[in-house]
């Protein structure tokens, strides 16, 4: 209905601050700057190990530190205080402005006495200097002085430890004096204090710093956060923290109660805490900050910029003594340099890191690289780049400078010297006929290839270069030849010879296989053998051309067939692996990441990740088993550029996104992110548009990754994403999102509510499957009519859709499609069951009487009773289970379902305690129980998972692969603390313990 | 110029000051103006209404923010100048609007306080981005399509972003008990 034209206009009572937000934020840029800042703020969970950490400090330090301020803060409370006015012609206002002697370096501190037992310290020639400034006077009279002046200086019990030239910049409490150091280790810190007791120098920043680093905290949100500065007072620490970035913001520590950061939700300025600039004091220093990075496992280029003619990158590593570094590529003359900090000018700090960004330069974003790759040894970075810049072009509508690049060239690193080479050369100009790159360059067998703009693949070998037609297939070093396998009217292959790539006849005793498909191809005779039947739980192609497929057999079994030998088992996995697997029990889930770089095989575990190389052993390159630990298992495999990007979609995802529990389990998260990572970077590639394959792609892989977590499967995802598509016609996902939440909200139940989660473009898609599909059904498909077509008109009048005639299409359009759609979901073939007509009726449904009517269970039970439905009957099981508020039915069309193994669970399954019925031992250990989404508590026990938690109503459960039993709140909280208190991989005891007392067995 | 210092000739009655003025927010206001009437020449119009506006508030008015006050003054004419308009003609976007604003609305009788903590409220609890394109779309009264081009976002983002926050507004409007 419209309102009165005379309504208050809410808008128009907007605060100034929103409106003039909104006046600044003009451009993509500055959303994206103003939402990492706002993410930043919420990430407080970071700060608790910063927060750790400083507090562990001061518990160290052992020092009472005074809980005043510096002085020039607080005359009022100094007794004896001799007014401003009175003392001289400096007014209060200039006081407070007033540069104290101490910091512009009027007064040197020539020696300090101090005597322990009455604690108290002279200054002599400060003193005399202080005494005859009004301002100080009154310090030194008051008996909240820092120095008592009254003692005798006993000069024998001093040690000055303060080198030459140190400046004073204020006193902290009466055992602390703030130092400005001009010379030595602290040099440019401005957080340094010289502490009288200990008679010792100590920078608080660094000294944060080290622990941090010592305790080996890793802080996501704080990657590369430098804590500038801290102020330690009794209450409170004071902590500077620069981004990295180099925004700049202020945060406040509670040390002594919670050791928590206070305030996260605003970023606390100055003035909000109640402190003036001078007390707040920070470091302008740039070479003072530090990047606590963590583990780095390959060398990646953090940063680079330019500025028209020098593109400056700058690389870290934990792979090599000299794999980081500053460098610059002078465009100009294709030279690329190690940076000097004096030679070019740019700051260089000495720990390794680029730590500032020059003003000239201009940051660009990663994924305006090409690309960069690490050679197989893990010595040489190929960086593809943009090499011939045109120039640099104003955006008009963004109003900031875009490069126009030519062409681009292949950097080839060695991260052990530091040395370089330019592969396409010193080239001095941009000839359009010369092949390019066109994508990645890679290495392999010492060979660095890409394809090229002139749908060529050039290949490098030393100082050779070779360009071939064809499609790329594979490349093998034979008795020291390297051949090269192009796909072009059939296979031809080419030996790299000393002056070009000259077709050539496989030797004698080679065998050369291509694979294609599920056939591997022996280059020789050209004989197709078939690799295997059935599908493979996971194939991999590796750079060379070859297939790696995997079968997860039983339980702890898997068989690796490498299309290159063609065996079952024989290039197989190691017996390492073999032996890691059996001990940690069954491979839950197994990846490939980055398969396309032929990178890095991570088998996820219950308790433990393992990183195998491609050939299937645990790699010794930098990669190698990782513990799950709290700290995140396989966060170190993390590409950060990618985890940068990503945050923006994947953090919102897990944890706002209510479908994915959120758990304190990094490593699934982590994984997560993995798996999306390549998804993101062809995101960014297509310009932020998805194509439908690689949404189901990703849904593949996400689906298969975080089944327990989300409502759907891999292959139920990648059918509902192309239904997004087949819906949305003229229309995106979002406008169907939108009006589908529209329509819902006037149609579903009260106790269900219709909303689309979130609108990035993985979510749009997402949530639209999990939500939209269902309430989809549901819309169409309930015989609910309430017609408000005032309401729908308007909606349509939004998404441009004539309401009368175009709604009704879209029904007539839309309706036989999800119908089709579900008709093949339920109607799998290969063995699995087909229907039910109780459970296709809940789904058509979706109402708890109709569960019910299908189940047999009241709602409240069948919601506790989906995570068994989960474990009992998955993976071929069709299932409803909890939203996020518990009260949604979700619909989760995995595979099919056993019709009978279903039945059967469900009639004998009661919910009285002591009761429950073992249908049978689950084959897979997956973390169904997560599907229940109130529970909290869960830890690994053997091949079974043990799972203490809540459910939505607050009843206490405990579920241990099956087994399920209601628990009394005195057993709940003991099963939380045994849970928590045990050790990993021993936890048998409480297995057994809560079997015997819960389950009445043993 | 600064803005306390163009205040102060505002004080001063200084007509300079409209000049200063309206090389300093013009452009602002004249945006907020075509966003909404789409007509260059109703949008002149709207501007100089605004400048004097602003004259005539200042004195005794002394904003906090003079590119805020500027910028309400600005949309509050322009969408008077919609309103009369849409009473001739009906285009459908701006129909559209107006309908938008009107669901953005407080009953006469909720107070200017309550008004405010409504509406500020509601924006503190938002995201930047869902805040920026909401005061971008019924503060700046900027089409989703421009919102979307600027920002980078899908015109459907920004769709759904703003019907998101309307329903939020109106959750809160229900809660309070000022609409039903």
């Amino acid at each position: 209905m419209r309102s009165n034209k005379n309504d208050r206009d809410l808008l128009s009572f907007a605060d100034d601050r929103y409106i003039l937000e909104a006046e600044r934020i003009a451009d993509a840029d500055s959303l994206r700057e103003a939402e990492k800042r706002e993410k930043r703020k919420t990430r407080n969970i970071a700060f608790k190990y910063i927060a750790t950490a400083a507090a562990c400090f001061v518990v160290v330090l052992g020092l009472a530190f005074v809980p005043r301020l510096p002085f020039w803060h607080n005359e009022s409370d100094v007794s004896g205080e001799t007014s401003k006015e009175e003392s001289t012609s400096v007014s209060r206002g200039e006081i407070g402005d007033m540069v104290t002697p101490w910091e512009s370096g009027q007064v040197s501190l020539v020696s300090v006495t101090f005597k322990p037992s009455e604690s108290f310290a002279s200054l002599s020639l400060p003193i005399e200097f202080l005494a005859n400034t009004p301002y100080k006077t009154k310090k030194l009279n008051s008996s909240n002085s820092p120095f008592n002046t009254k003692g005798s200086p006993e000069p024998d019990n001093v040690k000055l430890s303060i080198m030459p030239n140190t400046k004073i910049s204020s006193f902290i409490g009466s055992d602390l004096i703030k130092i400005s150091v001009e010379d030595g280790e602290h040099k440019d810190c401005k957080g340094v204090y010289y502490n009288i007791r200990e008679d010792k120098t100590e920078c608080m920043s660094c000294e944060i710093l080290s622990r941090i680093r010592k305790s080996d905290y890793y802080v996501e949100a704080y990657l590369r956060s430098i804590i500038e500065e801290c102020l330690i007072t009794e209450e409170m620490i004071y902590a500077a923290v620069t981004d990295g970035v180099y925004e700049e913001y202020y945060t406040l520590l509670d040390v002594p109660s919670t050791r928590e950061f206070l305030k996260t939700d605003e970023t606390p300025t100055v003035e909000k805490l109640g402190l003036t600039e001078a007390q707040f004091w920070r470091s302008e220093s740039e070479t003072n900050r530090e990047l606590l990075l963590h583990k780095k496992p390959i060398v990646k280029i953090v940063e680079y910029g330019y500025d028209k003619s020098r593109l400056t990158f700058t690389l870290s590593s934990s792979v090599g003594s000299a794999a980081w570094g500053a460098f610059v590529y002078d465009l100009e003359t294709d030279t690329l340099k190690k940076l000097d900090g004096e030679t070019i000018g740019l700051p260089y700090c000495t720990n390794g890191y680029y730590t500032t960004t020059p003003e000239e330069l201009i940051t660009l974003d990663l994924s305006l690289a090409t690309g960069i790759t690490v050679s197989d040894d893990y010595t040489k970075i190929i960086a593809t780049v943009p090499y011939f810049l045109n120039e640099l072009e104003l955006d008009q509508e963004s109003g900031t400078l875009k490069p126009i690049y030519l062409a681009e060239n292949v950097i080839v690193f060695n991260v052990n010297d530091g040395t370089y080479n330019a592969l396409l050369g010193n080239s001095s100009g941009y000839n359009s006929s010369v092949s390019y790159p066109k994508d990645v360059a890679r290495e392999i067998n010492g060979v660095y290839y890409y394809p090229t703009t002139n749908n060529t693949w050039v290949f490098h070998l030393g100082n050779r270069k070779y360009e071939l037609q064809g499609e790329f297939l594979k490349l093998e070093r034979i008795g020291g030849e390297v051949y090269v396998i192009m796909g072009q009217d059939g296979y031809k292959l080419y030996r790299l010879g000393e002056n070009e790539a000259v077709l050539s006849e496989l030797p004698e005793d080679v065998m050369l296989y291509i694979v294609e498909g599920n056939e591997r191809i022996d280059l020789r005779t050209l004989e197709k053998t078939k690799l295997f039947d059935g599908e493979a739980n996971a194939v991999a192609k590796t750079t060379d051309g070859r297939f790696i497929y995997l079968y997860f057999e039983g339980e702890n079994e898997i068989v690796c067939i490498d299309a290159k030998y063609n065996t079952v088992g024989s290039l197989p996995l190691s017996e390492e692996f073999v032996e890691q697997s059996i001990s940690a029990g069954n491979v839950t889930y197994m990846l490939f990441l980055n398969s396309d770089e032929d990178k890095l095989l991570l088998a996820y575990y219950k308790d433990g990740a393992l990183v195998f190389d491609r050939e299937g052993y645990l790699s010794d390159r930098g990669a190698h088993s990782i513990p799950l630990d709290p700290e995140g298992a396989s966060r170190e495999y993390l590409d950060e550029n990618f985890e940068r990007n990503l945050s923006a979609v994947f953090d919102h995802y897990c944890f706002e996104g209510k479908k994915i529990t959120v758990r304190q389990d990094e490593n699934l998260l982590s994984l997560a992110k993995l798996i999306c990572a390549s998804r993101v970077d062809d995101y960014i590639k297509n310009n932020g548009s998805w194509a439908e394959e690689e949404i189901k792609a990703l849904f593949a892989d996400l689906g298969e990754m975080l089944l327990p977590y989300f409502e759907y499967s891999g292959n139920t995802a990648s059918v509902s994403a192309a239904l997004v598509k087949k819906l949305s016609g003229g229309q995106s996902a979002g406008d169907i999102a939108v009006a589908f939440e529209y329509y819902l909200s006037r149609h579903l139940p009260s106790d269900m509510t219709a909303e689309f989660q979130t609108n990035d473009p993985i979510d749009e898609v997402t949530t639209f499957i999990t939500n939209g599909f269902l309430k989809l059904i549901y819309g169409y498909w309930a015989e609910v009519e309430t017609a408000d077509r005032e309401d729908e008109k308007r909606l349509f009048n939004r998404l441009n859709m004539d309401v009368d005639s175009e709604w009704m299409n879209a029904r007539v359009k839309i309706e036989p499609i999800v119908k089709k759609e579900l008709e093949e979901l339920l109607t799998k073939e290969n063995g699995y069951c087909v229907r039910s007509e109780r459970l296709v009726e809940a789904v058509q449904k979706l109402f708890p009487d109709v569960i019910e009517a299908a189940t047999g269970l009241s709602y409240p039970e069948y919601v506790r009773s989906c995570a068994y439905l989960d474990h009992f009957i998955s993976p071929d099981f069709f299932s409803l289970r909890t939203a996020e508020d518990g009260c949604i039915p979700q619909m989760s069309v995995k595979h099919a379902y056993d019709k009978e193994k279903l039945k059967a669970f469900l009639s004998e399954l009661t919910f009285e305690a002591g009761e429950v019925t073992i249908i049978q031992k689950a084959t897979l250990s997956t973390e169904w129980d997560l599907g229940l989404v109130p529970f909290s508590y869960y830890k690994y026990c053997g091949n079974d998972i043990v799972s203490v938690g809540r459910d939505s109503e607050g009843k206490a459960y405990a579920v241990i692969s099956g087994y399920y039993a209601p628990l009394s709140e005195e057993q709940y909280e003991d099963f939380v603390g045994l849970i928590n208190e045990s050790p990993l991989f021993q936890r048998e005891k409480v297995y057994d313990e809560i079997l015997n007392e819960v389950f009445g067995r043993s | 110029m600064d803005d306390l210092s163009l205040v102060e000739l505002f004080f001063e009655r200084d007509e300079c000051a409209l000049a200063i003025l309206e090389e300093k927010y013009g452009k602002a206001c004249r945006m907020i103006a075509d966003n909404v009437l789409s007509d260059t020449r109703d949008a002149e119009e709207c501007v100089n209404d605004t400048l004097l506006a602003v004259w005539n508030s200042i004195p005794p008015t002394r904003p906090r923010s003079l590119h805020g006050f500027v910028l309400r003054i600005a949309r509050a004419k322009a969408i008077d100048k919609l309103r009369y308009n849409t009473r001739e003609k009906r285009d459908c976007s701006q129909l559209i609007l107006l309908e938008e604003i009107d669901e953005c609305a407080a009953p006469t009788e909720v107070g200017d306080n309550e008004c405010k903590e409504l509406i500020n409220g509601l924006l503190s609890s938002l995201g930047v981005r869902s805040r920026v394109i909401f005061v971008s779309r019924y503060f700046r009264l900027e089409s989703v399509s421009s919102i979307a081009k600027r920002l980078g976002l899908s015109e459907n983002v920004v769709s759904v972003d703003l019907f998101r926050t309307r329903k939020k507004l109106k959750k809160i409007l229900i809660q309070k008990g000022i609409k039903r």
